[in-house]
């Protein structure tokens, strides 16, 4: 099958999934990823080769977009915003959940760098799973808020986390010999890669305002927006920096540089929903069925060791914050489903460790079915207990 | 021709805390309500609302501050399905659901920048400030036309 092919193919199939999804009230990534493991080569295979092969390229530019948008939130105003018990729980649910399937993994003895991958990818949820839940159920209050909150802002730490393990897990990965200078080679090795991208961010962030006053019409906009974000991801690659990490912080200083750059993030709206949808049919159709029975003891040490992280984590934070009762008791419930920016970094830490790659893709992919399918009734669970949902 | 020469300077406006209730009741003459600036006490604009903003704001679930989350389904936007008590009227006011990233215009830009400004922003109507960003006027995309046509002659 042809490539051209194979793309009308999954967008029209997705199209008619998500009419499907909206009817069984399932948030359409979900059937998406469910699309991609039925269509891929495991099953009735009309995934072209091509694509799936460029999976790795499609998960660096779609997280590019992510990581961007998800920058113009740093704005000094709106963070000013946030508040207290949302930062708090955020940061040490996803920072919980990371730590607990770190140590256990490693008590299962997988490698070192391989356990902080798998850490990093456990600190995200699914801000499209909680939102269809909230919305179905109008569930309403300060639980509802406080959750929300935590979603929306989730992505951007677990972006960070992941962005920050991976350079370390590179670092220790490609370090070979063990002597004195070792540990020393991999925390400058790591501190380059991010610095690095931070500083390329930050570039890109005044060329992109400075050059900004040629363009006249909102198709130059989006060509000058997609261009400059391509630019920097691939800057990024060519100069072994995070391109997370370029593209994030090319956003955040752009929104506080600048009092218009709204317009940047507006004009990508038109474009991300197909590739949105290839995105997570391609992350679905990479699962490699042989690596699946082999994933029993990291998966299921992987699934308890995540929640565990995110109930303390959010407990933990909702203490320190002095948030209610209920918040404290429930809300790590409410942040079990797991899809969206975890597939595409278990995608690129596929890329970047080829040997373990497909155990890493296909053991986020089991447990994302898992999580999507159990995680949106523990948050309905969580809403209830809380007295926000009225029947 | 620069922006100041064709700008309405009799308009609406708003303080940050205009309740929902007074807001609509300005607009009930009207059979569109625009993009209304938010002033402050020294007529400094800090903001504006449009219609879009306040359906958005009373959606069951709206995302705050926060943009830019990815993967969350779209939801239509539905003036029925809003969550609407009365006493709303009195208890919402233009500061929950102001846009605070706007664009203005300046009143000494000529009107080609302002044409292509509201174009690129896809904006109909842009509030006008002075060079102390206090609020000067009103201008539409129509105004612009206008005087294009009136210059050439078609209007008189």
């Amino acid at each position: 099958m042809n490539v051209l092919l194979g793309a009308g193919i999954i967008l029209l199939a997705g199209f008619l999934v998500a009419r499907f999804a909206y009817k069984v009230k399932l948030p359409s990534v979900t059937t998406y990823l469910i699309l991609g493991i039925i269509i891929g080569p495991a099953l009735l295979n009309l995934v072209p080769e091509p694509i799936t092969r460029a999976s790795g390229v499609i998960s660096n530019f779609v997280l590019a977009i992510i990581a961007f948008s998800i920058g113009q939130n740093f704005s000094l105003n709106s963070f000013k915003k946030i508040g207290k018990s949302v930062l708090w729980i955020s940061i040490l649910e996803a920072t919980g959940a990371w730590l607990l399937v770190m140590l256990a993994l490693l008590a299962f003895r997988v490698p070192f760098y391989l356990a902080l991958v798998f850490g990093s990818l456990a600190a995200a949820t699914a801000p499209a799973a909680t939102v269809m839940v909230i919305r179905d159920y109008r569930s309403k209050g300060p639980f509802t808020d406080t959750l929300l909150g935590v979603v929306a802002i989730d992505d951007a730490w677990s972006l960070i986390i992941f962005a920050v393990s991976l350079a370390v897990a590179r670092a220790l990965y490609f370090s070979t010999s063990v002597n004195q200078l070792y540990v020393l080679k991999v925390i400058s090795k790591s501190l380059l890669e991010i610095l690095g991208a931070l500083g390329l961010g930050a570039v890109v962030a005044y060329l992109v305002n400075f050059v900004s006053r040629l363009v006249r019409n909102p198709a130059e906009l989006l060509i000058y927006t997609l261009g400059f974000i391509l630019l920097t991801a691939g800057l990024a690659m060519q100069l072994h920096l995070s391109v997370l990490l370029a593209s994030m912080f090319l956003a955040i200083v752009l929104v506080n540089i600048s009092d218009t750059s709204f317009k940047f993030f507006e004009s990508l709206r038109g474009i991300d929903s197909p590739l949105y949808l290839i995105f997570f049919v391609i992350a679905g159709a990479s699962m490699d069925v042989l690596s699946l029975s082999k994933i029993g003891i990291i998966g299921s040490a992987y699934i308890v060791a995540r929640i565990i992280g995110k109930m303390l984590g959010a407990y933990t934070g909702a203490r320190i914050s002095h948030a209610s009762a209920n918040i404290k008791k429930y809300l790590g419930l409410g942040l079990m489903p797991q899809a969206g920016v975890v597939l595409g970094c278990a995608l690129i830490a596929k890329a970047n460790f080829p040997e373990v790659g497909d155990i890493i893709l296909t053991t986020i992919l089991a447990t994302t079915v898992v999580y999507e399918l159990v995680g949106p009734s523990c948050t309905m669970f969580a809403l209830k207990k809380a007295g926000e949902i009225h029947n | 021709m620069l922006v100041k020469d064709i700008m309405a300077t009799d308009i609406i406006y708003v303080k940050r805390f205009t309740t929902l209730g007074s807001l609509l009741k300005k607009f009930k003459e009207f059979h569109t309500m625009p993009v209304v600036p938010v002033v402050d006490d020294d007529m400094k604009v800090i903001g504006s609302v449009s219609f879009d903003e306040l359906i958005d704001a009373l959606q069951p679930v709206h995302m705050g501050g926060l943009k830019g989350i990815a993967f969350v389904d779209a939801q239509e936007p539905d003036i029925f399905d809003l969550v609407i008590e009365p006493e709303m009227g009195k208890l919402v006011v233009v500061d929950d659901f102001m846009q605070t990233k706007f664009l203005t215009v300046d009143q000494d830009s000529s009107l080609e920048k302002v044409y292509r400004e509201m174009k690129l922003y896809q904006k109909s109507a842009v509030p006008v400030i002075d060079k102390k960003g206090k609020l000067a006027g009103m201008i539409g995309i129509f105004d612009v036309i206008f005087a294009v046509f009136r210059e050439r002659g078609v209007v008189k």
